[in-house]
């Protein structure tokens, strides 16, 4: 449209016009050499105020120092994480945006939901960060004291026992339908609004034990509930004396935080992001977030993330094909 | 008792402090402004300033500034929502009601003096209870769990319908529509997406605010574009700005009882102050011995429920700090701002961070009369509001209503929403139908919904745990009463009803 517009005018605007449009067809070549030469946009796709948020702040915050360039969070929440991860997958793969990744946007396509990306195709994997801890617990006055105990009793009396987690298809609701599944106990899930709400189901006796993310542990540390195994791979510094499913013989699935993008963001562009990210998990105030939020820090560069991804939906593909027999 | 009074003796020592008053009066200022932007509320503001909090000195600086910015934003909610019909935020949707008739009718100063006023006694009554039985009650709030929620729900759906001047059965229709737009998204007991004809958006629910900014702003204005020229937004009489004796007579009863209500709404984990606010109107209006007033400017519709929302914001305080549970969005976000502090709320919180805890609670006496200084000169100003020419008005709403659409969840879906709503307001206008049963039953599906599917799991699938639940059963049978006294006032009154209904064609 310029064009046409520029031969009406006289030669000289017309060649000035020229020299600029010439700079535009150079300039995106320039940036290429110096990425980031613009502020980079990260989509959380939860609310802000959330565990994912808080962590994707100052995550962003002390990356943009090894970065160079501001890194903007922009909240794009609802239908846990779909319409934010359906943006990022459609966003153009410049660099420039990127997003967090959470096991809800996997898990969710997986349990059959219609959702118009493929976490296996549509993303570049940037950098892992951590995992949430996930925890069963039971109120501190319960009869069972260790997993065994409330296996056993499932067992026993199928049924009976109800739980309560953050919702239908999360790690925490798919953790107690693997132990059914392993052990062949029983249990009832009555899902909560969210894991704001285990909290209260568990404290009015509304459920008798909860899987859910550390909403649980400034109870646990006065000691009204009680923390009988947690799921990260490893013990959590601040809960050591929690066994983990692991060590109990049983196998879990994790539940991610990491950094992704758009797929097909050039090499040169996501090893940048990838050691500003990284390089970011020293930062004090990061570290002292996650282990607020009793959230274990994992360094992992961007292709094993990519594997450890393709490896939990292989495995949730086979829990969820056995829930449903 | 002497223990609280020695605590929050000590609060107030912390709260005085020029530092301390100096974050609860910039967090008033903060809180007004966004409750007069619709769209801009208090969860945005709160997010935004989140990052800002770690260069505030002392935790407690920080959390006075940030709940100051919630229960300002209450107060602010109510101007829009009476000036304009655009609500400022959620809680203030009922307000639109009678508040916007009265500025019609050129009585927007004392529909705004009431707003203030009623603001200001329910939230200092609301700081008193916290001071006195809040820790306590918090122990017991979450003995309410699904079969009481289940209860609450439907005790609030028969007064919905009921809410409406016209025949029963518009009422109940109106119900029936606000309960299937509520259900739009998705299913929480098994995570499918209800109604959402595979709209990605859909499927996380039709938002609250662009529908009834849409509704009732958009849908005013739509029907006003109709009536050409002539036509004004509102009256251009702005009449006096302070209530009239009347006026207080009738606004004492609705400013109690909806402080109370508010308050132990806001106590429970899973209540809130748009819940508060609705209870109120409906109560009000059935207390009422001329409810066919409500709706057409009845200043007991104002009183009660902004009295409502402002105790629930901070009864809502307690769950927050002694249990660590949010009761709604603001909550939760004020819950990451502790948590950005270093203070995790919680059983501990008492123990471990007295001096916030308190200093907080004493910084809301204080928050609240510099609110109340603060908004009653405004009235003054709010009302010139109204000489604006609607040339310029109208544009102006607009464009404000679409930011705050899109300024909620950055999501230009809002947006669309808003301008439905719109269509749906205007087509209600002209039907002379009355929304509020549906917004009612539309600010209720969800919790009827979840809560009886919750109950039912508990119960094993038997129903029977409604009823065997001491307070659900008590709560339920309270709901049977209205409801066959509604039918029988119905059948009596069905001619007088009749009448009201020609009265309302004739206006």
């Amino acid at each position: 449209m310029s064009k046409t517009f520029s031969f009406r005018l006289s030669s000289a605007f017309a060649l000035t016009t020229a020299v600029a449009l010439a700079a535009l067809v150079v300039a995106p070549g320039a940036a290429h050499a110096q990425f980031p030469d613009r502020p980079v946009t990260l989509i959380v796709p939860w609310d802000a105020g959330g565990s994912t948020d808080q962590t994707a702040r100052v995550l962003a915050k002390a990356a943009e120092k090894h970065l160079g360039q501001p890194i903007v969070v922009v909240n794009k929440p609802g239908a846990a994480t779909v319409l934010g991860m359906t943006e990022l997958a459609a966003a153009k793969p410049d660099g420039y945006t990127v997003g967090t990744l959470s096991s809800s946007s996997y898990l969710i396509p997986l349990a059959g939901r219609q959702v118009q990306y493929d976490v296996e195709k549509n993303f570049s994997y940037v950098s892992y960060y951590g995992d949430n801890l996930i925890g069963t617990v039971v109120p501190a006055a319960a009869p069972w004291k260790t997993l065994k105990d409330l296996i056993d009793d499932g067992k026993k009396n199928p049924g009976k026992i109800k739980f309560g987690t953050g919702g239908v298809g999360t790690t925490q609701h798919l953790t107690i339908e693997g132990l059914m599944v392993d052990t062949g106990a029983k249990f009832i899930h009555i899902p909560q609004k969210g894991s704001a709400g285990s909290v209260p189901a568990l404290l009015g006796n509304h459920v008798d034990f909860l899987s859910e993310t550390s909403v649980w542990a400034p109870f646990v540390e006065k000691g009204e509930m009680r923390l009988l195994a947690v799921t990260t791979p490893s013990r959590s510094p601040r809960f050591p004396d929690a066994p983990t499913m692991n060590e109990l013989g049983f196998k879990t699935l994790r539940s991610v935080q990491g950094i992704i993008g758009p797929a097909g963001i050039p090499e040169a562009e996501r090893s940048k992001l990838e050691s500003a990210f990284r390089a970011a998990l020293t930062d004090e105030t990061f570290k002292q977030t996650m282990d607020r939020l009793a959230m274990v820090v994992v360094d992992m560069p961007g292709k094993e993330f990519d594997a450890l991804i393709k490896d939990e939906i292989v495995r949730a593909r086979s829990l969820l094909a056995q829930i449903k027999q | 008792m002497f223990e609280a009074l020695q605590s929050v003796a000590h609060g107030f020592s912390l709260a005085m402090l020029p530092e301390n008053l100096m974050y609860a009066l910039i967090g008033s200022l903060l809180g007004t402004l966004v409750g007069v932007l619709p769209g801009l509320g208090p969860v945005t503001t709160i997010a935004v300033l989140l990052p800002i909090t770690y260069q505030v000195g002392s935790p407690l600086g920080a959390l006075i500034m940030l709940a100051a910015i919630y229960y300002g934003a209450m107060y602010g909610g109510s101007t829009t929502s009476i000036l304009l019909k655009v609500p400022g935020e959620a809680a203030s949707v009922i307000t639109c009601m009678d508040g916007y008739e009265m500025a019609k009718q050129g009585r927007a100063g004392p529909a705004l003096a009431i707003a203030a006023i009623g603001s200001f006694v329910a939230g200092t009554l609301a700081v008193v209870g916290l001071t006195l039985v809040g820790p306590v009650f918090a122990r017991y709030a979450v003995k309410f769990g699904p079969p009481e929620y289940f209860a609450l729900a439907v005790f609030g759906l028969v007064l919905a319908s009921t809410l409406s001047g016209g025949p029963p059965l518009r009422g109940l229709c109106m119900v029936f529509l606000g309960i299937l737009l509520g259900l739009v998204g998705l299913d929480t007991m098994t995570g499918d997406a209800r109604f959402s004809f595979g709209i990605l958006e859909l499927t996380n629910g039709i938002g609250i605010v662009p529908l009834m900014m849409g509704i009732f702003g958009l849908g005013e204005i739509l029907y006003n574009l109709e009536q050409r020229g002539e036509a004004s937004l509102v009256t251009k009489t702005i009449g006096r700005i302070m209530p009239t004796k009347q006026d207080w007579k009738d606004s004492v009863g609705p400013i109690g009882r909806g402080s109370v209500l508010g308050f132990l709404l806001g106590l429970l984990p899973g209540g809130g102050a748009i819940l508060g606010s609705l209870l109120s109107y409906t109560v009000e209006k059935t207390l009422s011995k001329k409810p066919e007033t409500f709706g057409k400017g009845n200043i007991a519709g104002v009183a009660g429920p902004e009295s409502a929302n402002n105790s629930a914001a901070s009864a809502a305080f307690i769950p927050l700090l002694t249990l660590g549970i949010p009761g709604n969005a603001v909550t939760a976000v004020l819950l990451a701002a502790l948590l950005i502090q270093n203070i995790e709320p919680g059983p501990l919180m008492l123990v471990q961070h007295a001096d916030v805890f308190w200093g907080v609670i004493a910084s809301m006496y204080v928050g609240n009369i510099m609110l109340l200084i603060l908004n009653l000169p405004l009235v003054g100003l709010w009302v010139q509001l109204l000489r604006v020419p609607n040339w310029a008005l109208t544009p102006i709403i607009l464009v404000v209503a679409v930011l705050g659409a899109y300024s909620l969840r950055n999501a230009w879906f809002d947006v669309g929403v808003l301008a439905a709503g719109g269509v749906i307001g205007y087509l209600f206008r002209k039907a002379q139908i009355d929304a509020g049963p549906m917004i009612m039953a539309f600010i209720l599906a969800d919790l009827l919904d979840t809560s009886l599917r919750q109950g039912l799991l508990m119960g094993d699938g038997n129903p029977a745990i409604f009823f065997s639940r001491p307070m659900s059963a008590v709560i339920l049978a309270i709901s049977m009463v209205v409801l066959v006294v509604q039918i029988f006032a119905w059948r009596r009154n069905a001619a007088m009803l009749g009448l009201v209904d020609t009265q309302k064609e004739a206006s």
